[in-house]
């Protein structure tokens, strides 16, 4: 005859058992799962950018963006002017000679530019836009892994109606311009002076407000 | 430099490399970095199976004091292997994510990290030496781990709690993984807390019971 500890001991052994097998059917059913998901998930559609990029500066590069609320050294001061394309390949030249430029620095991966981008969207359909402002996207610190890429395909989902300038590899337009933070907006006038810079996301009543200076 | 040689001239490999003499090819790391999706989509349901067993055990605990007597007798007396295999795959899978696909984690997966850790290094421990009040040490890491993993999914729905602004190097609001709309790194992070929470309390309790 069994003892009690025997028992209780040949008891636990098949529970032991029975917890075994029930972890290994979760692990294999999460595999197949995974297998299954991944098969029946989409291919994506979107190639990433593999052209090197390149952004020619001219001028001095502005001071870096302080916290709000700080004096911002590069007002009045001349804005770098920056050469380069757009996703198609088209020459951009930002700012324009002779005419009143707002440059929104953007990364594709940051949550605050994925809530922005819609606004000022909706911004421009509205009709609320200065006829004699150009608004300029500049698309910087593109890491692949980081999400929502690549960022042309973002952009065009988002229907971006603005002008987009794609920033080089080690971000060099967007370090021109004193960017520490996204999204960054610079105003600059059609002198080519720097009239205000902000950062960070903002209402649609806020960057109206902001190109009426 | 291709990806695959910035990945085998990765410390984390060159060192894995000098211990184990592995012979890591290129091939195989863009292997495993080819198969990053799977991989991730299994992490995420690997966190959504644990998540419904935590609260599968904890509803049916709480409406039912024998139903918690049954999870009790028959998790508890293997609730420290089971919180060893959760710490191992949870650190496991953490330095995946960093070391292979390159995900820089942020300030709050620092700190989700503290308290992940040497959980893979306690659990096995007390298991080897027998110390069964483990749960003082590893309940309180639990909880925490889990309240930052709370705030981190908080951050990454509400960016603004953060800040206004995203840092160029590596904001906290930043997802690098998303899969069925909401399970993101900081959520298998809280699976990964609570089960362990769970399987630590079960085990104590059975321990109770048995003394």
């Amino acid at each position: 005859m069994n003892s009690p500890v025997k028992k209780v001991a040949s008891q636990k052994q098949v529970q032991g058992r029975w917890l075994f097998w029930a972890v290994a059917a979760f692990l294999a059913v999460a595999a197949i799962a995974t297998v299954i998901a991944s098969k029946s998930s989409k291919a994506p559609t979107e190639t990433a950018s593999v052209k090197p990029l390149s952004v020619n500066i001219s001028g001095q590069t502005l001071p870096s963006l302080g916290e709000p609320g700080t004096t911002d050294t590069a007002v009045g001061q001349a804005s770098p002017i920056i050469s380069g394309q757009d996703f198609a390949g088209t020459e951009q030249l930002v700012p324009k000679k002779d005419k009143r430029t707002m440059i929104v620095v953007v990364a594709h991966w940051c949550p605050h530019c994925q809530r922005e981008i819609p606004r000022l969207v909706e911004w421009e359909k509205t009709g609320a836009v200065p006829a004699d402002l150009d608004v300029v996207i500049l698309s910087t610190s593109v890491v692949e892994s980081r999400g929502n890429f690549p960022p042309e395909a973002w952009l065009t989902r988002e229907n971006n109606p603005f002008r987009v300038l794609s920033d080089d590899d080690s971000s060099s337009a967007a370090l021109a311009l004193g960017n520490t933070g996204f999204p960054t907006m610079i105003l600059v006038g059609s002198d080519g002076n720097v009239i205000q810079r902000m950062s960070g996301e903002h209402t649609i009543e806020e960057i109206a407000a902001f190109v009426q200076a | 430099m291709t990806q695959s040689s910035q990945i085998i001239e990765n410390p984390f490999f060159t060192y894995i490399q000098e211990i184990f003499g592995l012979a890591l090819t290129e091939f195989s790391c863009l292997l495993w970095k080819a198969k990053a999706p799977m991989v991730t989509m299994y992490f995420a349901l690997l966190a959504l199976g644990s998540l419904v067993a935590v609260f599968a055990v904890l509803v049916s605990s709480l409406v039912s004091v024998p139903m918690r007597n049954t999870w009790r007798d028959l998790i508890g007396p293997h609730a420290l292997p089971l919180a060893i295999v959760v710490a191992v795959v949870t650190t496991g899978g953490s330095l995946y994510l960093s070391e292979v696909l390159g995900y820089q984690p942020c300030r709050l997966c620092w700190y989700q990290r503290a308290a992940a850790y040497p959980l893979a290094f306690m659990l096995p421990v007390a298991l080897l030496v027998k110390r069964p009040n483990i749960h003082r040490v590893a309940a309180p890491m639990a909880i925490v781990g889990a309240l930052i993993s709370c705030y981190h999914l908080l951050i990454e729905h509400f960016p603004s709690l953060e800040s206004s602004t995203c840092d160029p190097n590596n904001p906290c609001s930043l997802i690098w993984v998303r899969h069925f709309g909401f399970v993101t790194i900081p959520f298998m992070a809280l699976a990964s807390f609570l089960l362990h929470l769970v399987l630590v309390v079960l085990g104590e309790q059975n321990r109770k019971a048995a003394t």
